[in-house]
């Protein structure tokens, strides 16, 4: 899979630039994107559709017998497929040359770092980094070994521990109580985060170790003021290519009010959709767009765009229920995320406003709900007052907090099962 | 790579630190699983007597007046949740490092040929995983075992809340002890409580037990200590009259096996003790397979006579 999309867009993207007339020019554009999308959405949708579409009309009262392909997806096809899609376009629009040398448009694609959960790579900004020869740069090194630490904390420490209490709140949610519920979606907020963003940290960590620089993904989503900054600050590399290649083509915020409630619909659902070929990824999507829409249809979608500077005591106390809100907004729309089903989603939600039980709850894992909440509160405090960094580890007193990452590594990890990272299944 | 190897040293450094000192404050811990190990690893017990057995050892045997009884030095090296492959691990660690005793007093009974599959109260082998003899037997159960104590702190990782006390008493703190243990005796002072699932396990027809393999590998076991020339004594200890009943159709069988090893192999007794007059009430239990502390003291009292009679009568 990963050679044949190679081939075809490295191919393509020739036949695009060789092009004699706009048609020829226009034909083999979408020769191209027809067969991206079209192998994304055999190997990834095709049964969701087909299942969707028989329920569908068992609704009518028919009988249906859908054909299910049950494929296994190939692993990061969604962040291939998008890095050969951000290829073409650029390519199309002329913002880029066609790379004439097969092996650097191959490594471009197929880069290791990124090949499984990205960050979503442009050609405009990895390819001129493939082509040049590079020499081991010791600071850079140095900054790389940084990133993986901390993202091997996000990772094993946080995300890991995180799994385990939210996995025992979603999985048995009609017998906890709300306080329960509550820490559950906390912990899957900081579970999806260390995880994602502890992989993306080791994916640039290793990627500098080579001398090359990838595009930064997170950037302390969880402090963000609302929810329009929080789409700034997560997962950076696919909300730009959304509103890059589908959001400003479709006119962006440009249009009267009905085009930008449509394209905000569109690149929300679609966000949605593209981590996985279920409903409530969709609901997801459609949620995050209901966050966001008044903000832009206020023009208040750019209100907050730095970092937090020096915060005094009166500015702290207003940013204090800005960030709860966005995170208590966010967590509402990672239970959707999380669930198994829509159904399960808002079972859980109404039994979090309708139990309003909040007591210590001893969970099948043998732990109590609350036990993890300090280290979250250490996490984020180290978070905090570092949050003008890549990583917190660099600067000052680099060394001892290394020292202490390790150790915090080796007691808090979680070793005893094998965990994959959450976006490997994208 | 420098920079890499100056992280890993100094990283190395502290976290070994930092164990070193919880490890030692374990170690100095008094009357806990820790002090007891350590007793055994410093070969500092060289008793006469020793008491093998699971749980049931651990409550049932008081050393104090097994000593009194017979001028021995005595000691309890039971295995609270340790089947005989345990307790069998345990006790070569103690003859590695200990002088070996004259008198093994075996507890047995229907859990002591089942087994250990797993581990039970891992945490009282942190500070001495370093000793080869241990790491060596520990890893028969677990492999992590093997290497674990390669890495500073990985094995406080599943055990964070002894790296605390650990780190307390090394620093002086008192931690206070609900289960103290005195030469390896730890009495408990519960009230009774009929452990019904277990009855109802006993009782159901369908569950059946097959004990040649177990009892043949206890017997290899006991046939070696008496070519190191010492009296192997296995003790039914009591068991509560309601456990007795349900049980007798699984533990009658086994007792007449155990009878006619102790008749056939010089060196061997076995005292059935099950059904003495204990088992009657239940103020003598805190459950009905465990003797509580006053039942404790008046079999342990009892079992040392019978000790005497049986050395007067016969060797």
């Amino acid at each position: 899979m990963l050679v044949f999309s190679t081939g075809l867009d490295y191919f393509t993207a020739l036949k695009i630039e060789n092009s004699r007339s706009k048609t020829e020019r226009k034909t083999w554009f979408w020769i191209s994107v027809g067969v991206n999308l079209g192998f994304l959405g055999v190997f990834k949708y095709y049964d969701f559709f087909a299942v969707s579409f028989s329920k569908l009309i068992e609704g009518f009262g028919m009988q249906a017998n859908p054909f299910l392909l049950n494929l296994i997806l190939p692993v990061g096809i969604s962040f291939y497929t998008f890095h050969g899609l951000s290829y073409i376009i650029d390519i199309y629009k002329e913002r880029i040359k066609a790379e004439r040398n097969f092996i650097d448009y191959a490594l471009f694609v197929s880069y290791f770092p990124l090949l499984v959960a990205g960050p979503i790579e442009r050609a405009t900004h990895l390819l001129p980094q493939v082509k040049v020869k590079r020499s081991f740069d010791y600071q850079q090194a140095k900054e790389g070994i940084h990133q993986i630490l901390w993202g091997l904390v996000k990772k094993i420490v946080i995300a890991d521990s995180c799994a385990q209490y939210a996995n025992a709140v979603f999985d048995n949610y009609e017998n906890m109580n709300s306080l329960s519920l509550i820490l559950g979606a906390v912990y899957f907020a900081f579970q999806i985060y260390g995880d994602f963003s502890g992989y993306s940290d080791i994916a640039l960590g290793t990627s500098k170790l080579f001398g090359i620089n990838l595009l930064k993904n997170f950037d302390y989503p969880y402090f963000s003021r609302d929810i329009a900054e929080f789409w700034r600050r997560w997962h950076i590399s696919l909300s730009s290519w959304f509103r890059d290649y589908l959001y400003i083509p479709l006119g962006g915020s440009q249009g009267g009010t009905w085009m930008k409630i449509r394209n905000t619909f569109i690149i929300f659902l679609v966000s949605g959709f593209w981590h996985g070929a279920n409903w409530t990824f969709l609901a997801w999507g459609f949620l995050n767009a209901l966050y966001f829409l008044p903000l832009l249809l206020s023009n208040k979608n750019r209100t907050h765009t730095g970092n937090i500077e020096g915060v005094s005591f009166i500015q702290g106390m207003k940013l204090i229920p800005q960030i709860g809100l966005t995170f208590a907004l966010t967590c509402l729309a990672w239970i959707f995320f999380r669930a198994r089903t829509i159904t399960d989603a808002f079972g859980y939600i109404k039994r979090m406003f309708s139990n309003l039980q909040f007591k210590p709850q001893y969970f099948n894992i043998e732990r109590y709900n609350f036990e993890l909440v300090l280290m979250l509160v250490l996490f984020v405090g180290f978070e905090w007052f570092n949050r003008y960094k890549i990583e917190p580890i660099s600067g000052k007193y680099s060394y001892p907090k290394i020292c202490l990452a390790i150790m915090v590594l080796l007691l808090f990890g979680v070793y005893s099962e094998y965990k994959s990272f959450i976006y490997f299944q994208f | 790579m420098l920079y890499i190897v100056q992280i890993l040293v100094g990283a190395f450094l502290l976290s070994y630190a930092v164990q070193l000192a919880a490890d030692s404050g374990l170690k100095k811990m008094k009357n806990t699983l820790f002090s007891e190990w350590n007793a055994i690893l410093k070969g500092n017990i060289n008793a006469d007597m020793v008491i093998l057995g699971s749980s049931r050892g651990v409550v049932s045997y008081d050393p104090d007046l097994l000593s009194a009884a017979s001028n021995n030095k005595v000691h309890n090296l039971s295995f609270n949740a340790g089947s005989y492959n345990l307790q069998e691990l345990k006790y070569s660690l103690y003859a590695e490092h200990n002088k070996k005793p004259k008198i093994i007093l075996q507890n047995v009974d229907l859990a002591h040929f089942s087994p250990s599959a797993q581990l039970p109260e891992e945490h009282q082998f942190l500070p001495y995983l370093d000793d080869q003899g241990l790491k060596k037997g520990l890893g028969l159960f677990d492999s992590r075992y093997l290497w674990v104590d390669r890495i500073p702190l990985l094995k406080y990782n599943t055990q964070k809340r002894f790296l605390g006390i650990g780190l307390g008493s090394f620093l002086g703190k008192k931690f206070k002890n609900k289960d103290a243990v005195t030469d390896g005796f730890s009495p408990k002072s519960i009230a009774f409580k009929r452990d019904g699932h277990n009855l109802k396990r006993l009782s159901d027809p369908a569950f059946k037990r097959s004990y040649e393999k177990d009892l043949a590998q206890m017997k290899s076991f006991v046939k070696a200590r008496i070519k190191d020339s010492i009296t192997v004594i296995l003790v039914w200890a009591p068991e509560y009259k309601e456990r007795l009943a349900v049980g007798r159709r699984l533990t009658q069988p086994l007792k007449q096996a155990l009878a006619d090893f102790a008749k056939e192999q010089k060196g061997v007794y076995f005292l059935d003790m099950s059904e003495d007059s204990l088992s009657q009430s239940s103020d003598y239990f805190y459950d009905t397979f465990h003797l509580n502390t006053k039942g404790a003291h008046l079999f342990s009292a009892a079992l040392a006579q019978k000790i005497k009679d049986l050395e007067r009568n016969t060797y």
